[in-house]
């Protein structure tokens, strides 16, 4: 009940000093994507959703993309949805990026960052390994070189 | 150059170099927000972003004016261990004076702290330029201007074009933190 409660609070967009952490309810999200089309992740049907807050002046992102890009390829059809949330303000500064640094996954645009805020997001970039059941199972923040192997094992026990 | 006008430009170099009591209850912003700004920017700016106008992470902003919880977080989360080493107690507390004033510069500290200070002398309160190397305010009331080069800080008496030498920039930044600017 507390764990809801939390979560409630955070979809609310309320409390929005509580980060989400492990064991904690995705927060619903209904952003607009590449061609501004408004994707709901609550109507999203997938085995695991890795979500990646990104910005066009993070450093560390330019190292995750590719990453992103590999795993959305190897894990496709065991249900893996890679979604790469962008929170720059002007659109440019995205598109700017995207164009050295190639996605192989969905991008979306939170620009005035309500959802970094209901995630509690702290620095770029911040993912979050959720499960078919909506439920956050792993967080990372920063990009090191440790993470890439650290994240897709858990990926596996996800998917097993 | 008469007299009068020579006494007035000493006088004044005179007045903005005595030594003041400090204000008690100022709130004290113990560092450079110059060298804040660039420590910040080599440092943390690659995850956070650069403030003020980045407001998507308002979280970074607990860190205005309170170089312990800096410390303290570098110290106890994993995704900023990289940094203990790395940055200096001098360096913690720039870092949390730059989050504190994101938008001015130790100049402008200075120059609202002369303001604030000498009101008959720095008078009407005025907005910061540059113009030949100086960063400066000019004071329509008096025909003043002071400002900064080099490190150094500088008076000019527009009406005698005497140039007075206040001396360094950085023991007059300590003077206005001191009175919590």
């Amino acid at each position: 009940m507390k764990r809801f409660s939390i979560s409630l609070l955070a979809a609310l967009g309320i409390g929005s000093a509580h980060a989400v952490t492990t064991g904690d309810a995705m927060p619903h999200m209904a952003l607009p994507d590449a061609k501004g089309k408004v994707q709901d992740l609550g109507a999203l049907h997938a085995k695991a959703i890795y979500v990646d807050f990104w910005a066009s002046w993070c450093t560390p992102c330019r190292k995750s993309f590719p990453f992103m890009s590999d795993l959305q390829r190897r894990y496709a059809d065991r249900g893996l949805v890679v979604l790469a949330i962008n929170v720059d303000a002007e659109r440019k500064d995205a598109d700017d990026f995207l164009a050295h640094y190639p996605a192989g996954f969905t991008v979306l645009f939170d620009g005035k960052g309500g959802t970094a805020s209901q995630f509690g997001v702290k620095g770029m970039p911040s993912s979050y390994l959720i499960g078919a059941d909506g439920v956050v199972r792993n967080v990372h923040m920063g990009f090191r070189e440790e993470t890439p192997a650290a994240i897709e094992a858990e990926l596996e026990t996800l998917l097993k | 150059m008469p007299c009068k006008t020579i006494y007035r430009s000493l006088a004044a170099a005179a007045l903005f170099s005595a030594v003041l009591p400090t204000l008690a209850s100022a709130v004290i912003y113990n560092g450079s927000v110059d060298a804040g700004r660039v420590t910040f920017a080599s440092n943390c700016a690659s995850c956070h972003g650069t403030p003020p106008n980045n407001l998507i992470l308002p979280i970074v902003m607990n860190g205005a004016n309170n170089p312990t919880l800096i410390s303290n977080t570098i110290r106890s989360n994993p995704s900023m261990e990289f940094l203990q080493g790395s940055l200096s107690q001098t360096d913690i507390n720039n870092i949390a004076v730059y989050l504190a004033k994101p938008t001015t510069t130790d100049s402008d500290r200075i120059f609202d702290w002369g303001q604030a200070t000498y009101p008959t002398l720095l008078t009407p309160a005025a907005t910061s330029g540059s113009a030949s190397g100086y960063y400066y305010r000019y004071y329509s009331g008096t025909n003043f201007y002071v400002g900064t080069k080099a490190g150094s800080l500088y008076l000019l008496d527009g009406s005698t074009g005497a140039l007075s030498n206040l001396g360094a920039v950085s023991t007059w930044l300590n003077s206005a933190i001191n009175a919590g600017f």
